[in-house]
C-alpha cells in the first residue's frame, strides 16, 4: 500500500468521472444482502450497491468505491422502543464490536481495507479502485458478520444496528459532495458532512440481530426493540477512506 | 517449461517474504507489546472471545483453550500471564520462561458457547512482547466458531 496504490484508486476516480452514461437504473437503496441474523450465528453477507450517482441532466455515473461504517457501540445513540437509553450497549449486547470482517474480493473493486478503532477492532471497511461499478448494475461487496450475543438477562428481543454507507462516484473534498459525486446511505440528522440530504431518516442500511434465547420472566413476555445509531464523532472519524494513514477520500 | 519454473520460484520467494510479515496473522492468535514504555506495572489487555457452534451450527463449543508466549528476552521476576473467565469459572497460566520457543502450557476453561473474558498482564513494569493463541473447541476437539473483540490494551 503505497503511492502507486493510491494513484490507481484516484485514476479510477478520474476515469469514472469521465465515463458518464445516459439513463438511470432502478434507484434501489444500498442495503445489506442479509439484514436480519439470529443471535450467536455467523453469516456471510454483502453490501449490495444498488446504483450509481445521478446528475442534473439525467446522466448516471459509475461507482468507484464504497465506504461502510458500523456503530461502534462506544458513544453510539441507543434507542429502546424508540426512546433514548442512557445506559451502555452492554445492557443489551454482550459482545458487539469487531463483528464485521471484510472478505477479500476483487469481484467489484480491486482495493479494499478495514477501518479499525484504537484497539484494532473493525468498525467498518471500504473497497474501491480498479474497475468501476457500472451505474446500472448491482455490486456485491462481501463481508462476514460474527456471532452477536444478546445479553440474556435483558429484555431485548431485537437489536438493530444502523450501517452508514457512502457510494462514491468521484473523489472530491467534502465541499464537492452532491448527487453527482456520492450517494449517502447515512443518517440525515447527525450534523456531519456525510449526512444524507433527505426529509426522512431513511438512509442507512440496517443489520438486525434477533434474539433466540428465552426472555426473562420479568420482561412480561414482551421483548424490547433496541436500535443503535453511530455518533457524529464516529462518522467523522470512520467514514473517510485512509490508506496507511493517508486520507484518499474525501480530498 | 522454464517459464513455469521461474514463476514457481518467484511464487516461493513471494511466499517467503510475505510469511516473514505474517507471524501474527493466523486466524486465532494475537500478539502485541505490553507496556511499550516499560513503566506501567498494571498494564492489562482485556478482550472478549465469543465461542459459537461450528460452521454447520450443530456442534456446540465445549471449552476455550488458550496459551501465552512471552517473546521478549528474559528479565528476572518479569513474567507474562493469561486469565480466562466465564460466568463463575476462571483459570490462569504464565509463560515460565520468556524468549524461548515454547509458550505456556495450554489452559482450558469449559464454559460452552458464549462470551469468555480473556486478560493478559505481567508481574511488573517492563516491556513485554507476547503472543496469545486461543481456540474454541467442541468436546471432541473440533474447532468451533471463535471471534475476538479487544476492549482495552493499556
Amino acid at each position: 500500500m503505497n503511492t502507486g496504490y493510491k494513484l490507481k484508486f484516484i485514476t479510477a476516480s478520474m476515469i469514472a468521472a469521465a465515463t458518464t452514461v445516459v439513463g438511470h437504473s432502478a434507484f434501489a437503496h444500498t442495503r445489506l444482502e442479509v439484514p436480519i441474523i439470529n443471535e450467536a450465528t455467523r453469516a456471510s453477507n454483502n453490501v449490495v450497491v444498488g446504483h450509481g450517482c445521478g446528475s442534473e441532466n439525467g446522466e448516471s455515473r459509475n461507482v468507484i468505491g464504497t465506504s461502510v461504517v458500523f456503530p461502534d457501540g462506544v458513544d453510539s445513540t441507543i434507542l429502546v422502543d424508540g426512546q433514548p437509553h442512557a445506559g451502555a450497549l452492554t445492557d443489551f449486547v454482550q459482545n458487539w464490536g469487531n463483528q464485521n470482517q471484510k472478505v477479500y474480493s476483487k469481484a467489484v473493486f480491486t482495493f479494499q481495507g478495514e477501518k479499525l478503532d484504537a484497539n484494532g477492532n473493525v468498525v467498518g471497511f471500504w473497497a474501491g479502485g480498479g474497475d468501476t461499478l457500472p451505474h446500472d448494475l448491482a455490486g456485491y461487496i462481501p463481508f462476514r458478520t460474527g456471532a452477536v450475543i444478546i445479553e440474556p438477562t435483558s429484555c431485548a428481543a431485537t437489536v438493530k444496528f444502523y450501517v452508514s454507507i457512502a457510494d462514491i462516484c468521484e473523489i472530491t473534498p467534502t465541499s464537492g459532495f452532491n448527487e453527482n459525486t456520492v450517494n449517502f446511505w447515512t443518517h440525515n440528522n447527525l450534523g456531519t458532512p456525510y449526512d444524507r440530504v433527505s426529509t426522512t431518516d431513511d438512509g442507512p442500511a440496517s443489520l438486525t440481530i434477533t434474539r433466540t434465547s428465552a426472555l426473562p420472566e420479568s420482561c412480561g413476555g414482551t421483548g424490547l426493540a433496541v436500535e443503535v445509531k453511530p455518533s457524529a464523532a464516529q462518522i467523522n472519524r470512520d467514514m473517510p477512506i485512509k490508506i496507511d494513514g493517508a486520507q484518499i477520500w474525501p480530498q | 517449461m522454464w517459464n513455469v519454473k521461474i514463476q514457481r520460484f518467484l511464487q516461493v520467494i513471494f511466499i517467503m517474504i510475505t510469511t516473514s510479515y505474517a507471524g501474527l496473522s493466523s486466524a486465532h492468535s494475537a500478539g502485541a507489546v505490553m507496556d511499550p514504555n516499560g513503566t506501567v506495572a498494571s498494564f492489562t489487555g482485556y478482550a472478549l472471545i465469543t465461542c459459537t457452534s461450528d460452521e454447520s451450527g450443530t456442534i456446540p463449543t465445549d471449552y476455550l483453550e488458550a496459551s501465552i508466549k512471552d517473546t521478549s528476552a528474559p528479565v528476572e521476576n518479569l513474567l507474562t500471564n493469561l486469565q480466562l473467565i466465564k460466568g463463575d469459572r476462571a483459570i490462569s497460566i504464565s509463560d515460565p520462561i520468556a524468549g524461548d520457543a515454547n509458550p505456556s502450557p495450554i489452559v482450558i476453561l469449559q464454559g460452552g458457547n458464549g462470551v469468555y473474558l480473556i486478560l493478559v498482564n505481567k508481574t511488573g513494569a517492563g516491556v513485554r512482547s507476547f503472543e496469545v493463541d486461543y481456540h474454541c473447541k467442541a468436546a471432541n476437539g473440533v474447532h468451533t466458531g471463535t471471534d475476538i473483540r479487544v476492549n482495552q490494551f493499556q
